[in-house]
């Protein structure tokens, strides 16, 4: 199976092509409110989507503008063979690609991670609030480090919750490709989690 | 699929407590509040020149297309005479083939600048004239609905209907979306309601919950929202309150993970 740059590849597979009725049905046309439902049911989803697969926050709000408006275009050519979160995650994943590619001196600047954890849930104390920016800090800094094609992995499988097959969709591969990344992922996460641990432990030690 | 490996973050995940952390860290992002409304804008603006631009493309498209057919009749007629040279068509046909190209062009351009003008795009609503399908809207619509078997919009004949195969994906994914928006509303008036209560504001916390039970009777966080209650008794001091509601849960649901958490309060006094 080969990733397509087609966003309506998303929606193909091995499965059979459907029959004439279904593509009819497909192609019923969508009312703008209509599609504010769907933008509204999955605005966070798309949201996070591109954060974690490595926008910026600068960024994000105009990604996910051209998510929704990739996917207005697309709709009527989704036949509902997939989810419509996994048909969306390989908008997102295609478009943070192409993103992270088009954007290789921004990827270098340094993690705008305090600005990533100034939206995640609201700490209750100092204290607080300084640990989850460097936990954030960290994380961003891991997933930075991973090559693409695992950090796309990885995410859709422990951050979006996606399984195998429904990756192997979205990227077009092949779920035992999916597997091998995420346990190469998995590998590297962890190692650079320990490396940090024990780097934090000698700076302790030192102070 | 049952032969994924665990998640790092499930209770049976590999992970260690720091790499949990890191994970939790990324799991819970969520956007600033207000981008979803002000992102929304910025779509609406745009799907209009979306639409515009996609009826001028298959407008252009079919007029290059008439064009193409132009050369084809041309060869065909060349073809009748033998005596042509073969590279008189060749040209012949190329001059042909730039006219239809730039005439198609022009006749593109001019379509698009007038469906920009006059195509039957879809209309931009603002957020005065037309209700939103928001979480709010549709809960609210909920809240005061008779009984589905009474008034069934065509969201809740698809999802009744889900798996049926002449259900359009359209209808599908606007029912998903429906369930998303509640899921998502009841979700965040409990997370309110719970931060309340553990401020401290009962009242607000109570309130909060009642909103809920108005605007969605029925959820995917019943549970939820009844050990929050109890919660909500106990912290009133109304104990045996608590306690019997404590008790008819745990016989109810012995096995849910509440279950555990509401055993202090079953043998309130």
């Amino acid at each position: 199976m080969v990733a397509s740059p087609d966003i309506a590849d998303v929606d193909s597979g091995t499965r059979p092509e459907p029959a004439a009725a279904q593509l009819e049905l497909a192609r019923e046309p969508w009312s703008e409110r209509e599609f504010r439902a769907l933008y509204d049911a999955h605005f966070k989803l798309v949201w996070c989507a591109l954060r974690r697969l490595g926008v910026r926050e600068a960024d994000v709000m105009d990604l996910t503008q051209k998510v929704f408006l990739t996917a207005y275009r697309k709709l009527e050519t989704f036949e509902g063979r997939a989810q419509i979160t996994t048909w969306l995650f390989g908008i997102c994943q295609r478009l943070a690609s192409d993103y992270r590619r088009s954007a290789p001196v921004r990827r270098e600047v340094a993690t705008d991670a305090a600005e990533l954890e100034g939206h995640t849930r609201a700490p209750e104390d100092a204290s607080v609030l300084l640990v989850a920016r460097q936990r954030a800090e960290l994380a961003e800094q891991i997933l930075n480090k991973l090559p693409e094609a695992q950090r796309s992995v990885f995410v859709l499988f422990e951050l979006e919750e996606l399984s195998g097959p429904e990756i192997a969709q979205v990227l077009g591969i092949s779920v035992g490709t999916v597997r091998s990344r995420l346990r190469l992922a998995r590998e590297m996460f962890a190692r650079e989690v320990k490396r940090l641990n024990a780097q934090a432990t000698i700076d302790a030690e030192g102070t | 699929m049952t032969d994924d490996p665990e998640r790092l973050l499930s209770s049976k995940g590999a992970a260690g407590a720091f790499e949990r952390e890191l994970l939790h860290s990324l799991r819970d992002l969520t956007p600033p509040a207000g981008a979803r409304d002000e992102g929304w804008q910025s779509v609406s603006r745009q799907l209009t020149f979306v639409g515009a631009a996609s009826l001028a493309a298959a407008a252009a498209t079919t007029t290059t297309a008439g064009a193409g057919t132009a050369p084809t009749v041309v060869t065909v007629a060349g073809g009748t005479k033998a005596a042509v040279g073969a590279s008189l068509k060749l040209a012949t046909w190329k001059i042909v083939v730039g006219l239809g190209v730039l005439g198609g062009s022009v006749s593109g351009a001019v379509l698009t600048l007038r469906s920009t003008q006059s195509a039957p795009v879809p209309p931009v609503i603002s957020d005065a004239s037309v209700q939103r399908p928001t979480a709010v809207a549709v809960s609210q619509q909920l809240a005061v609905a008779p009984a589905p078997s009474e008034q069934e919009t065509p969201l809740t004949k698809a999802m009744q209907t889900q798996g049926q195969d002449n259900v359009s994906p359209k209808r599908r994914v606007l029912a998903d979306a429906q369930r998303v928006d509640e899921l998502s509303l009841e979700s965040e008036l409990l997370v309110s309601a719970r931060s309340q209560l553990r401020a401290g504001n009962i009242g607000q916390a109570q309130a909060t919950l009642l909103q809920l039970t108005h605007r969605l009777p029925r959820g995917a966080l019943m549970q939820e929202r009844e050990v929050l209650q109890i919660e909500l008794l106990a912290a009133r001091g109304e104990h045996a309150s608590a306690a019997r509601r404590a008790r008819v849960f745990v016989t109810a649901h012995p096995n849910s993970p509440h279950s555990a958490k509401l055993a202090r309060f079953v043998n309130l006094p």
